[in-house]
């Protein structure tokens, strides 16, 4: 694939982020009208309504203009990320979502780099050390970590690596990068030990797989050094089915630690998320399902793009072709 | 030597076997408020003690150079006007009322050094003179005006709660008279409550929207001053020097919010905060948290089981008769976990009618209201004289959170041949389902509760046509109840309104629209410290003046 081919691709995507969103944004605005009740109930979020109350909201959402009129006003607000306000604590929608973001990126791609180490590493080596006892062992590990949901393991480091062993805070999110790295250390490891051994199990997997390959006893026939066989021959092409699982994970991080986050009261995305569903807070739920949406397509673009670097066969596609 | 590590031990295997699920608390769980007694051998417990010192005081001049403070929830801001349940158990300590309740339910004064009711709709406050605002400038009566007037539900406030305010005025410097619509008894607690603290007005005008959020704050009279204000993670406040009742001996506060009450247990057992009030889980939370012990106070708010009363088969008085005395209420309060305060047989709280008469009037009063004591054949025989003499199927629709409460309630009806399945639904469905008058069996508790006894109000209350609204869950619409209510709030003189308040009491105590379960309980949990006078308006009051070292 060429320069201008993979501009091409991440153009594509693009523009089908920017049609996805348009039509999750008209989906998203109807949930205010289809929710049971009136458009003022959807706002009032369980307030009593005052007629004052009711005039002021009518007002502030336009519920007395035709639908798609409406419809028009709100993107035209949402597209510069004014969402309104949060029908629960009445703060600007957007600066709740601010303040949750940074802790909530920090987490994800610190459980991220973690899965990624935990799972590829100790995947690789069980592979090389095929039933072997490093490798059964490893591969026990991986079974009792992929049995133990995050909420679980989230409570058994809080209690062994703050409690007994005081050595990482109880809870809370600190503040600046080192205070942060040591605050969500705990939770970063609750959520990605799991996804670790199914990662671990998949790079195992697929590393023996190529090491049968018959590429890889040609090069070693070749007597090209067994380092650079393992790095540039076996590695590279175990990695792809890796990559493909990965795709989809620092999304899965990002909104879908709300176990985690609610265990070491970190006040993230994914609590916002379940908080506001629950309240129906209507406002919350429209900016987070967009937010949710965008970042889906993202981070899986991004796992197209280590594709790109990392399997030549696709990157050479372009020029053959 | 040895003993003490067998202790650890042991307490290490309670807190591990307790990890295991919440199935297991229950038989875990050692220190109920009673047995817990930090102060045992010399009299009451710090918590049910009276302050003792002067307004403004400290109960204890001891200083404590930095206090951190666990609570269950998140601060979104501080504004009461735009969000009357935020900082619940924050503000006070920063923004002050104008007049505070005292032990035994009397007002007493706070920021007005002393008021007046001029006639039944017009009350006089005479502000304290000399109140600085931490920026230096003097409370005056213009602040308080300000205030209270963003509270009316005309401005962008979403308050009920100065609903009988006709006017507010400032007439000189320290005097703010306040003109109600109708008489209303109830409006005199409203200057000592959460909802009617006072703020600088000069601040929130320059201030604009962005009064009260995270970034601009507030500005008060109170004894610590907020800081900052992350509405995640926490709260910082420092003692406010030049405090009209002198420095306030914590120099430094550290609130932090917490979404589970486990994991802020465990945060007190691993030295992180030193005091958590206001805690959901007494019994779980005292297990997990080490050495430190909790305190529960029976408050005035009503936890219930609610009856549709105009559904059948509810809308048969020996249905609901029956399944007032098929209520075992020890049986249930077990199953709380320590929320519960203490057993409750009427709709209105007994301490709600402290402050209509004397001790002996009130217990007179209330003799004269039935109660349904735990009595299985007195619950047989009333369900043998009803429409459906072999029992009948009814959900027990309840939100989720009591839901290992309401499993209790459910079997002891089955005992008489009623058999409610309990259906959680999310909390807005259940809100829903009140909203849109869907018939409910259910049960719930319900908070914060006010002094007066109209607080109880909330679940009888009808609209003009004579339908229900508000938490009126069981339906019940009798006009003449409606009066009762009406006129309570009308009538001034105290003697009379206990009688109103106990024909009221007798009415619905005959008509069994509701069973009263259990006063709800608060509940603070320290290793080192205790809460003086922690009772139903702890946080009604800035109540870090009250925190004692052990």
């Amino acid at each position: 694939m060429t320069g201008r081919a993979i501009l091409l691709m991440i153009g594509k995507r693009l523009v089908a982020l920017v049609v996805l969103v348009a039509i999750l944004s008209f989906l998203v605005f109807s949930l205010v009208h289809i929710a049971p009740g009136t458009a003022v109930d959807a706002y009032l979020g369980g307030k009593p309504a005052t007629p004052e109350l009711v005039q002021l909201l009518t007002e502030r959402y336009h519920l007395d203009e035709p639908f798609f009129t409406q419809y028009w006003l709100w993107l035209k607000d949402a597209l510069v990320f004014d969402f309104g306000e949060s029908t629960l604590t009445t703060l600007p929608v957007t600066d709740e979502i601010g303040i949750r973001l940074g802790p909530s990126a920090f987490l994800a791609v610190y459980a991220y780099v973690l899965t990624m180490i935990l799972g590829v590493v100790p995947g690789i080596i069980a592979a090389l050390r095929q039933r072997k006892l490093l490798d059964r062992g490893l591969v026990a590990g991986a079974v009792v970590a992929l049995s133990t949901p995050p909420f679980v393991m989230g409570i058994l480091l809080l209690y062994l690596f703050a409690v007994l062993v005081p050595i990482f805070p109880a809870a809370g999110r600190g503040e600046g990068f080192f205070d942060q790295l040591w605050h969500l250390t705990l939770p970063a490891l609750a959520l990605a030990l799991c996804v670790a051994a199914f990662l671990l199990r998949h790079t195992r997997a697929s590393m023996i797989n190529v090491l049968d390959q018959d590429y890889i006893m040609f090069a070693r026939a070749r007597g090209l050094s067994w380092g650079h066989v393992l790095v540039r021959y076996a590695f590279r092409n175990a990695l792809i089915p890796v990559v493909t699982v990965s795709g989809a994970l620092l999304a899965f991080f990002f909104a879908g630690a709300v176990f985690v986050e609610a265990t070491f009261s970190l006040g993230g995305i994914g609590e916002l998320l379940v908080q506001s569903a629950q309240t129906s807070d209507m406002p919350m739920i429209q900016a987070l399902a967009i937010l949710i949406a965008v970042l889906i397509v993202l981070s899986n673009l991004l796992a197209d793009l280590a594709y790109v670097a990392i399997d030549p066969r696709i990157r050479f596609e372009g020029r053959s072709a | 030597m040895s003993g003490s590590t067998r202790n650890r031990g042991w307490r290490r295997a309670r807190v591990a076997s307790c990890l295991l699920g919440a199935a297991v608390l229950a038989a875990c769980a050692g220190n109920g408020p009673a047995d817990d007694d930090p102060a045992s051998g010399d009299g009451e417990h710090p918590g049910a003690t009276a302050r003792d010192v002067d307004a403004g005081k400290p109960v204890s001049d001891e200083p404590i150079p930095h206090l951190t403070v666990g609570i269950s929830g998140q601060v979104p801001l501080v504004d009461p006007a735009q969000n009357v349940m935020s900082g619940l158990y924050v503000n006070m300590n920063a923004l002050e009322p104008l007049l505070q309740v005292d032990a035994d339910g009397k007002l007493e004064p706070w920021l007005a050094a002393d008021w007046e009711k001029v006639s039944d709709t017009v009350y006089e406050y005479t502000l304290r003179e000399g109140v600085k605002f931490w920026d230096g400038t003097e409370l005056t009566s213009d602040d308080v005006k300000y205030s209270w007037d963003q509270m009316a539900p005309a401005a962008d406030g979403t308050s009920t709660m100065f609903a009988a305010v006709a006017s507010i005025e400032a007439p000189d410097k320290y005097t703010v008279r306040v003109t109600l619509h109708q008489p209303d008894a109830s409006w005199q607690y409203v200057p000592a409550m959460y909802y009617g603290v006072i703020y600088q007005k000069a601040h929130a005008e320059q201030t604009g929207e962005e009064f009260g959020r995270p970034a601009t704050l507030a500005v008060g009279t109170g004894p610590w001053k907020f800081d900052s204000l992350n509405p995640t993670s926490g709260m910082e406040l420092s003692a406010h020097e030049d405090y009209w009742g002198g420095k306030p001996p914590i120099d430094r506060v550290s609130v932090k919010f917490f979404t589970d009450d486990n994991s802020m247990a465990l945060a007190m057992r691993a030295g992180e905060i030193d005091i958590a009030p206001g805690i959901g889980q007494p019994e779980g939370f005292a297990a997990a948290a080490g050495t430190a012990s909790t305190y529960t106070t029976a408050t005035c708010a009503t936890s219930l089981v609610s009856m549709p009363t105009r559904t059948a088969p509810w809308d048969d008085i020996h249905v609901r008769r029956a399944v007032a005395h098929a209520i075992n209420r020890d049986d249930i309060i077990a199953s709380t976990q320590g929320r519960a305060g203490a057993p409750l047989h009427t709709l209105i709280s007994p301490q709600l009618f402290e402050s209509l008469g004397s001790s002996d009037e009130v217990e007179a009063a209330l003799e004269e209201v039935e109660t349904y004591p735990f009595d299985l054949e007195a619950a047989k025989a009333e369900l043998a004289q009803s429409s459906v003499p072999d029992g009948f199927s009814y959900d027990l629709t309840i939100p989720g959170g009591s839901s290992a409460t309401a499993q209790v309630v459910s079997a002891q009806l089955a005992e008489i041949g009623i058999d409610a399945p309990v259906k959680v639904i999310p909390d807005t469905a259940w809100y829903g389902m009140i909203a849109e008058r869907d018939p409910m069996f259910t049960f719930t508790e319900t908070g914060a509760c006010t002094p007066d006894p109209d607080w109880d109000s909330i679940f009888l209350r009808t609209d003009d046509a004579g339908e229900p609204i508000g938490l009126n869950l069981a339906q019940y619409t009798p006009p003449e109840v409606k009066e009762l209510l009406t006129e309570g709030l009308l009538e001034q003189d105290p003697a009379e309104r206990l009688r109103i308040y106990t024909e009221l009491s007798k009415q619905v105590a005959e008509d069994v629209p509701y069973v009263p379960v259990y006063a709800e309980g608060n509940t603070y949990a320290s290793a080192d410290y205790d809460i003086v006078e922690y009772d139903s308006f702890w946080m009604s009051f800035p109540w870090l003046l009250n925190v004692v070292p052990r």
